[in-house]
Order: structure tokens, then sequence, then C-alpha cells
């Protein structure tokens, strides 16, 4: 049935790795991380899953994606980000991203139910929201609009000589479109700071890759000049670093990376398809490098009690699912409101950087001007384990 | 909107068919898991449900006690449509949507406003019931909005004003000249000299000043004795001529009484008027005026009035256009120096003439002082006619249906073929009285010759 | 006060707002060295230098995509389609991702998109169109279309400042054709509309070069024949300024709206739909349009004279109304 290559080979002109001395496999990561890090690939999965039987009891309206299987790659991008850096955006399968940025559970499942929220007011749903004070924009549907954004964003920290970066999360599907194209041309051309994160889930929606494109994305990024690696996305350490490495080089003035996750998409495509599709071997094949499973291994290594960590996620959840059950709806009188901005514009504020090698300006303040540009410390860290 | 369930009579909570895609509309049972009951918990498999896109096992909603089921395998539901219920034990607070209330878009008043006394569109209420037996929809079609509103609000009558709009449609200009003018004792605002009542100063030979209201038709004066039920017996009903087709009767059998009538005919290729007036955007009746305009400057004597053995040449033409007015008659405004106006300019003139006649708003001004007059009942299809003479003047000018008619035509090198033209014939009745056939037969003959641009 | 084109005003107002506000940036094809297709940002680059005046490849997506991350991270971009024809290759980000990004979201788009419209000059059916309608349909965006160069200057400067994504309309016939006194330093001309001309008998109503044509008409209409015109310029499409169309038809009671855009769900249909809903009471005749038909402009002259409205079929179509 299905005739994907599932092995995570090395395409040529697509480098893994390539200055792997810079850092040592997550070398930098304290235990701390390993928690925080677990903790958001089980808070991920545990929201999704509890997400799942909300809208099949009836109670989440519309549709319901998640991104089972996927739950490294959006969890170890968004760790590696600084707090000044911008989301542009997280997609369907990235409620890591949002968490690991610091979205409130209890607002997630207000927005998820519908019900009033300060994420969305109820103007949108299921995973199309983005928590503008923690440096998210919020996703659209037509992909990859949010990469052109992103690469918008980058050129204004650049002009503005701003020390961060913007990341935009995107599938294989994406990069078959015209805005793919334009974003990485436009990116490479004028070196902006941005890194671009496709996550090769095998799948757009039923499509599988080998029907999408000829060249892989990572083999086709040396022609706009953006630089490319090919990583594990199912090993959220391996992302972690690769994105690091990516944002380091962007803030040096080294332009745009893609990174090329390899990853499985291990439900349908929203809670409404059974994905009958895909070929049960390649599934059980997957199925057996769950990337929760394979850092719970590191996690135990490192002493962490994983069972009680996730009884403790599913105690956040409930409590969240709780409170957000009893939320009134919007009232519908505010249905006509919001289209314009009136008065200040409000702006992207700072997300929650929980890498403990960002904690030196987590606690720092900054002014309204936007991020002061101080040397940056996942630069000086990853410099000193060099 | 969402298949969120609702908490029904105490404690009773509603599993419904859930929504799986947005596209869903249905869903099918296939199999329960629990029967009534049995305690389940909140997020246990409950039922499988299987749609067109899916099959998917679904979670109870609540905890508690599966007190009914509503479908039963097999069967075929709308998504939100409640399956089973289950009697509660707390439940994770499922709040019921605000009663659906439609949202406010923005610039349409909800009916539950505060009234100012008018409609959304601004109409005042009481228009509803000013005009007893007459419909909104009616009064509307007679008379604009606006001048609906303002009349109504001066106690107006719009259906007695004469309307200057289209189709005598009332405009406000109408309602404002009705509000300005002192009302007269008489009512209806027809100008006590309109030329729709049998005008003394329009000099009309033979005419009559007496009038003719009030008094024995002359149907039922020919009629002679025969009693008013015995007509009736004989399907027919009596009834007064109306004034103007008093007026117009003695009009015509004056002139007949008086010119000596006579009718040449000649018959004109209109090809060349056809396409001006496509190009023009026209019809040919301001065309051809203009070419009789032009030619009457040549033929002086046909553009003259004779009366008591007087002739009298005009060199400026004023020309009457007879306008039909139905049944109520026919009336000959006329266009003043119509050689100073071209044939766009005339078609102007004609048009607002035409539409002036008909909302009855023509004065006496607008049909005094004509020197000859043009006819065009061609325009119903007719073919030949001999038009009476609107005395004093000495001729006038019947423009008859354009139809196609083969025709033979002849080439430079003499060789003639037949061809389809539009051709129309000008029929004039002129009197003998001022000139003879033959500057008649020149007359009609030039006039062709500009129609036909040779 | 100087005496500009319709053109130079936008310069003016363009070079005012950069030197005003640092956050203010240039971006389009050709708009660099070159100074744009039309010249508008003709000395830009040499004053302003490379970041903030920025040449684009042809990728209309990216122009706009980009602008609004650049509006997101705090600037305030202005970007140029080249001819708002080819605005439809960036619709997609214009209409879903910068109209939609405030109500969804709660993110301001503040970001210009200069939109070079209009026909009149054997453009062809690529560089002629008025798409103005496409964007009243999209929520969140706002549309603005001076007709003379002091509103041009004004409109552009209140669409910089504006926290919204706004589509401004400067029509091709108008930038060399169309002067008139420009006030100096910067001001901003609200997005309202203006009675250029008051009248008793019929409201003209139309924005864009079609105000000139309007104008026009009325003075054929009180030489020849008399009657005073109301002229209506509705400045801005997004927000339409109810208040003074209803005002207008209150005044007039007989209303004729002209686009110069393709008929059907134009401007001027919004315009006529209102009425009908808000003003029906003090109509004294039906609301009449006048727009191109549904047609590509095409090329030749004479076939885009016969589609464009100009003043004489305007005072024929006024005098239909004034007769009704």
């Amino acid at each position: 049935m299905s005739t994907i290559d599932m092995k995570p080979t090395l395409r040529v002109g697509a480098r893994r790795r390539p200055d792997a001395a810079a850092t040592d496999d997550g070398a930098s990561l304290t235990v701390a991380d390993h928690r925080s890090l677990h903790e958001h690939l089980l808070m991920t999965r545990v929201v999704e899953e509890r997400g799942v039987r909300l809208y099949k009891q009836g109670k989440i309206p519309g549709s319901f994606y998640d991104g089972r299987g996927q739950e490294a790659t959006s969890v170890g991008a968004a760790f590696a980000l600084g707090p000044d850096d911008v989301i542009s955006s997280p997609l369907i399968r990235d409620l890591g991203a949002h968490l690991v940025r610091g979205t409130d559970l209890t607002e997630l499942f207000r927005h998820y139910m519908g019900r009033e929220n300060a994420l969305s007011h109820g103007r949108e749903g299921n995973i199309h929201f983005g928590d503008r004070r923690l440096g998210i924009v919020g996703p659209v549907s037509m992909l990859p609009d949010m990469m052109v954004v992103a690469v918008g964003l980058a050129m204004g920290f650049r002009i503005r000589g701003e020390r961060r970066i913007a990341l935009s999360f995107f599938g294989d599907g994406s990069t078959s479109r015209g805005d793919w194209h334009e974003a990485m041309n436009v990116a490479g051309l004028r070196r902006e700071p941005v890194v671009f994160v496709c996550e090769n889930n095998q799948l757009a929606y039923s499509t599988p890759t080998d029907r999408q494109f000829r060249v892989r994305p990572a083999d086709r990024a040396a022609g706009y000049g953006v630089a490319a690696e090919v990583v594990d996305g199912n090993d959220v350490v391996a992302v972690f670093d690769a994105v690091g490495r990516a944002r380091e080089r962007a803030l040096d003035g080294g332009g745009p990376t893609l990174i090329e996750a390899e990853t499985m998409r291990m439900h349908g495509h929203g809670a409404h398809d059974d994905a009958r599709y895909v070929d049960p071997e390649l599934r059980a094949a997957w199925a057996a490098r769950d990337p929760l499973d394979a850092h719970a291994t590191i996690a135990r290594a490192h002493g962490i009690d994983v069972e009680a960590l996730r009884a403790e996620v599913e105690e956040r959840v409930a409590v969240a699912v709780q409170a957000a059950a009893a939320t009134p709806l919007p009232d519908p009188a505010s249905a006509t409101e919001g289209v314009f901005c009136v008065g200040e514009p409000a702006g992207l504020g700072r997300g929650a950087a929980p890498f403990s090698g960002f904690a030196a300006t987590a606690q720092g303040t900054r002014t309204a001007a936007g991020p002061t540009a101080t040397a940056d410390p996942l630069t000086a860290q990853t410099r000193q384990a060099a | 909107m969402s298949s969120s369930p609702t908490e029904t009579v105490a404690g009773l909570v509603d599993v419904l068919m859930p929504q799986m895609g947005s596209s869903v509309s249905e869903g099918t049972l296939v199999e329960w898991r629990v029967a009534v009951g049995d305690r389940v918990a909140e997020d246990d498999v409950i039922c499988e449900i299987s749609t067109d896109k899916v099959d998917s096992e679904c979670p109870a909603p609540a905890t508690g006690v599966v007190a009914e089921i509503l479908v039963e395998p097999g069967e075929t539901v709308d998504v939100g449509v409640p399956i089973a219920r289950i009697a509660g034990e707390g439940t994770t607070g499922v709040v019921r949507p605000p009663t659906p209330a439609a949202p406010t878009v923005t610039g349409t008043p909800s009916a539950d406003e505060p009234g100012d006394g008018t409609d959304p569109d601004g109409t005042p209420q009481e228009l509803r019931h000013a005009t007893a037996g007459l419909s909104r929809r009616e009064l509307l079609r007679r008379s604009s909005p606006v001048a609906l509103r303002v009349a109504t609000e001066h106690g107006i009558d719009v259906l007695t004003l004469a309307g200057s709009g289209r189709n005598g449609r009332v405009t406000r200009r109408d309602v404002e000249a009705a509000i300005t003018a002192t009302v007269a004792a008489e009512g209806p605002a027809i100008h006590s000299d309109s030329p729709y009542r049998a005008d003394p100063d329009v000099p009309v030979a033979g005419a009559e000043s007496r009038s003719s209201r009030g008094a024995a038709s002359p149907a039922v004066e020919s009629g002679g004795a025969t009693p008013a039920d015995a007509l009736a017996a004989r399907g027919g009903a009596a009834e007064p001529l109306s004034r103007m087709r008093g007026a117009i009767g003695r009009a015509m059998r004056g002139a007949l009484d008086t010119a000596a009538h006579c009718t040449t005919i000649v018959e004109c290729d209109m090809s060349r008027v056809e396409r001006r007036r496509r190009e023009l955007g026209l019809t040919a009746l301001p065309l051809v005026a203009t070419a009789v305009t032009a030619t009457l400057r040549e033929f002086p004597a046909l553009n003259a009035t004779l009366q008591d053995d007087t002739l009298v040449r005009y060199d400026r033409v004023h020309l009457g256009i007879a306008v039909s007015l139905g049944e109520d008659g026919l009336i000959v405004p006329v266009v003043d120096d119509a050689q100073d106006l071209s044939a766009k300019g005339l078609g102007r003139r004609i048009k607002d003439l035409a539409r002036r006649a008909r909302a009855k708003q023509l004065s006496p001004d607008d049909v005094r002082g004509g020197t000859f007059t043009i006819t065009n009942p061609g325009a119903y299809g007719a073919l030949i006619a001999t038009p009476v003479i609107n005395v004093p003047q000495v001729a006038i000018l019947d423009l008859e249906a354009i139809v196609k008619r083969p025709v033979v035509i002849t080439d430079e090198h003499g060789q003639d073929s037949i061809a389809i033209r539009p051709m129309a014939n000008l029929c004039m009745s002129w009197d003998h009285r001022a000139i003879d056939g033959v500057y008649a037969a020149q007359f009609l003959t030039a006039l062709r010759g500009r129609l036909e641009g040779v | 006060m100087a005496t500009l084109t319709y053109l130079q005003a936008i310069s003016d107002g363009l070079r005012e707002e950069m030197r005003a506000d640092d956050r203010v940036l240039v971006l389009g094809e050709d708009v660099g060295a070159f100074g744009g297709a039309f010249k508008v940002t003709d000395g830009l680059q040499a004053e302003f230098g490379e970041d903030r005046v920025q040449d684009t490849p042809i990728a209309e997506a990216a122009i706009i995509g980009t602008s609004v991350g650049a509006a997101l991270a705090g600037l305030r971009p202005v970007c140029e389609m080249q001819f708002s024809d080819f605005v439809a290759c960036g619709f997609d980000q214009l209409v879903n991702v910068a109209g939609k990004m405030h109500y969804r979201t709660g993110l301001a788009v503040p970001m210009v998109v200069r939109l070079p419209t209009g026909g009149g000059f054997a453009g062809g059916p690529f560089h002629s169109q008025n798409p103005e309608a496409w964007f009243m349909h999209a929520p969140g965006l706002k549309i603005v279309a001076p007709s003379t160069p002091e509103d041009a200057k004004g409109l552009l400067i209140a669409a910089i400042r504006d926290p919204n994504p706004v589509c401004f309309l400067e029509h091709k016939h108008l930038y060399r054709r169309a002067k008139g006194e420009v006030p100096d330093g910067g001001y901003e001309t609200p997005f309202t509309a203006r009675t250029v001309r008051e009248g008793d008998a019929l409201s003209i109503v139309a924005y864009g070069a079609m105000v000139s044509a309007a104008l026009d008409a009325a003075d054929r209409l009180w030489d020849e024949d008399r009657v005073l015109v109301e002229v209506l310029d509705l400045r801005s499409l997004v927000p339409l300024d109810e208040d003074a169309i209803l005002a207008t038809v209150t005044r007039t009671n007989r209303v004729l709206i002209v686009d110069e855009a393709n008929a059907t769900c134009a401007a001027g249909a919004q315009v006529a739909a209102l009425i009908a809903d808000r003003a029906f009471g003090d109509l004294d005749a039906p609301v009449r349009r006048l727009a191109a038909p549904d047609v590509p402009i095409p090329f030749s002259p004479s076939l885009e004279a016969a589609v464009l409205p100009d003043p004489d079929r305007i005072v024929e179509v006024a005098r239909e109304l004034l007769a009704y």
C-alpha cells in the first residue's frame, strides 16, 4: 500500500548535524530540563487524548486535530527558543510548542470547547489559536502562509537590530505550495534570521510524500541558499539541538535554516479520520519509536519519576477541563466585535523559555521598545560547551 | 452550532450523536456497549457509531446510570440528536448554551428597540392606516416613497394629486407643490385653465362654448327613447362623453367642415433613418421631425395658418406633435422654434411634452401656436391614413409604420435588382384652399430626399 | 501649500511619514533604485536606504506576507503592488492572514497595500482592474480611494497611522492629470465621505476617478438643464460613511451611483443596498447605478471607452432619473 521509506536516510544535499561538534547530544540539558521536556511531552499527549474524548462526547464542537507521534518535534523545537523569539506559527500537530511557551491549560480547554476564553474569545477553535502575549502568532489554515509571515517578522528583527529569531512550523504538504517557494527564496536572499521546521510526517492528509514531490524538502533548500538539516523528529533532544544550532546561525547573521524532522502522524488528519489508508506495517514500525517512550528512558536514567509526572499532568488537565466546562459560551453580541483594531495595537509578548540556558534573561525585564540586544545565553552556553 | 451536551431535567445528561467532521450531518448507531440501568463512568466507551467518514467509539459524557437508550443499533440519526440519557451524579458542569439570540448585526435596528414611530425604513407607521382600502404596495406604485411619506405627514392623500413622474407617479415635487398651493375649493389639483378642459383661447373652428357636461349624452339622445333598462338588456351602457372627447369631436368636425381636405402619399426608404436613430439612441420620430422642419423652410406655404381668407406664413417652425392619451383622447403639444433644435434636442423635447401630456401637466401655452403638425400612429402599426388637419394650420403629416418591403433598386450601371428595405408611407393631408397638389407633392418628395439622404 | 499632481502628493505623503516615523518602510517590485513603475517612490531609497525602501523579487505573496510579519514585529510597512491587478497573487496573505488576524488573535496588523488601479489608458485586462470589491467582501481590511491630490496625501498618512491593514487605491488615470493644492507637512484625512458639490435635484455618489467624471456631468447638467446635482466622494469604502450617504439621499431624494469597477457586487451595489435598506422613505425614484459591465477591461480604445462610465453616460442616466 504505502511505499514510504521510513528509514531516516541522509539524502544528497541534506546535511545531518553538519556541526555536531557544537553540541554534545543535549549535553547542555540539565536534569531539570529533561524533567521539563518530559512534562511537556506528557502534557501534549494527555491534553490531546482528553480533547479527542471531549470531541466524541460532543463537548468540543467543530473538529479536533491532534499530533500524536509528533510531540517531540514541537516540544523540542520550542524548547530551543528564547523568550523574545516568535513562533509564526505552530501548526495543527504542534500543541507542544504552545505548551512550552506557557499557554494556560484552562484557557486552552475553554478555547477547544468554544467557551469564552482569552486565547480566541470563541472566534477560533481546535488548534487554530496563538497566545500573542507569549510571542505566538496564531496559524491560518492556508499552508504555509505563516512561513512568509515568519520571514517578515525576521526581517523586522534584522532591520531593527534585535537579537531574536522567528520560527515557523509546517509539514511536508506545505512544501508544494507557492508560498513555500516565496518564503524560502526571500529568506535565503536576505539571509533573514528565521528557522523553518518542516515536520515530514509522511502524509498530507491522506497523500503520501511520494505522491507530493520528487525531491525532499531538505534537498531543495540548497537551491534557495538556505541551510538544511535532517533530524529524527521523534527524538526530542535531537530536535532541540538542531533548532538550537539553527537559531545560533540565524543570530550570528548566517541566515535561515530548514530543519526537516522525520516523523509520523500516528492518528488521522483529525478526529473524524480513522486513517484507514495508512499501511498498518508502517504504522506499527513507527509505533515502536514512540517519542514519549524514547524520552522516558532518558528521563528515568536521570532519576525522574515518569509515572508520578504523568499523574501530576493528568490531574492538572482534569482540573482545567472542569474549569473550562463551567465557563459560559461567549456572549452572542460580541460576534461582531474586534474585526478592526481601535486605538493602540497590542503587540507580541514574551513567551516562557523553560530551557535552563535562558533562566538569566527570563527573569530580566524588557523595555517597551523591544528586547534588549544583550548576548544570548544559549549562544554563550553552547559556545562554552564547545 | 455545537453539539454540546445539554443538561435536561434535573441530573439527566443527554448523550448526543457526535459530529465527526464538519461536513458530517448524521451518524448510525452500530452497537451499544451498555444497557439501561448500567453504571457508567465518564469517558467509558458506551457505544460505537459509524458515519460516512469514520467509525468511532463514543465515551460517556458523564458518570451515572444509563437512564434511557433512545436510538437502537442500525438507526441513523442527525448529529446532535440525543441517543441516550444518563442520570448523572456530578458531571463536568455542562453549561446550557444561552438562549439563541441572533447576533446583533450592525446597523439593523432590532425589533424590540424602543419605537420612534417609524418603520425601519423611516416610514411613519401611520402610513399603514392612512389610506383605507389601498395597500401600501398599491400606494407605492402610484407615488414615490418620499412623496408618500411627506404627503402623509401633511395629511394629504397622494391619490388626489396629479403625478409628474413616469406614468403619472406622484413625486416629492408634486406633494410640495400641493402643500404650498392654496387649496382650491374644487379640490383636485388640475389647473383651472387646463388644456384638458374646453379652452376658448384655443382657436378651434366651429367649437361651441357650451359645456357638454351635465347635458344628456349624445349617445342617449341619438338612441331616441330607448330606456336605460332596454339598453342594458342589449348589453349596452350609456355614459356621457368626457369633456376632452367632446372638445376633440367638435374640433375635428369643425376642421372637416372648414378645410378642403386632400391627402397625398409618398413612399420613403427609411434605411438611413433607421441607421441614424440606432446611432443616436432615438426613435424615428425626432429624425423625421427634424427633416420636416428643414423642408418646411423651403415650402413656407405649408408652414402656415389660414383664417378668414388670410394665409399667414411663418419663417420659424412651431411643430405640433400629436400625443395619444389612450381612450381619453388626443392632444397636440407644440415644440416652439423646432428649427433651432438638433434631432437629439427635438427628441428630448418630444419626450418631455409627451410625458407631461400623459401626466396632464401641460399648460395652455404648451398647446398654442402650432404652424404644422406631425402625427405618428405608425408606431401602432398602421400603414396608410388620411389625417384631419389641425386647423387653422394648413397641413398635417402622418408618419406610418416602417415595414420591410421588397423594392426595386437601380445601381449606377442602370441594373435593376430587388432589395429588402425598411419602407414607410408619408401621408400628408393639406388644405386645398391654401395650396395645390403639385406643391404638396414637391414638398413630400423633398422631404423624402432628405430622409433618404440623397 | 504647493500645487502637486496626485502622484506627487502620494510621494510627498510617503516621504513625510518616513521622515516622521522610522518604523515606516516601503517594499515592492522596482520601488528602490528605479523609483517604482510610476515613480511614486522616486528618490526614497537614496534618502532612506535599502532596508527602508526594499526592492523585492516578483513575489506578491512574499511582499504582502512579509509586510504582515514586519507589522507584527512593530514596523509600519507600506507595500506596493506594481499594478493592483497583481494583488490577486497575494490575495491569500491579505484576505486570510492580514484581514482576519485581529479578530482571531487580537494582534493588530498596521500595514498599507498601495494599489495602482483603474483603466482608461489601453492597459487591457491585466493592468486596468479595480479590485476593491474583492477586499470589501473580506472582513478586517480598510479600503480608501482618494480622488484629489490633497486627499491622496492625507488618506495615505492616515492609512499608515491606522493600526489595521489598509488597501490604498490610487487611480492611475489621476496620477498626472489631477493637480491641486496640497498642504505641507503631515496631516490626516479622515476615512469619511466628502460632499464635493451641493445640489438639490439629484445626488451622484462616486469615488476615485469617477468623482471627476461626476463633476463634469454635474457641470453639463447645470449648463444645459439648469439642474443642481450634488456630488458625494466616498473617499473610504471600508469603513463606508453611511451617515453621509443617507444625508445626501435626504437632501435630493434621487441617487445615481457610479463605479468604474465591474458592476456585480461592486462598492456601488453596497451603497445602493444601504439606501434601499435605510432610506427607502426618502426616495423619489429608484436608485440607479452606472458601472462597467461584467467584462474584463478590453484593450482597444474604442472597446475600453464602450465599457468605462464617462460624463456623457452619467448625464444620460441622470436625465432619465430626473425625469422619473
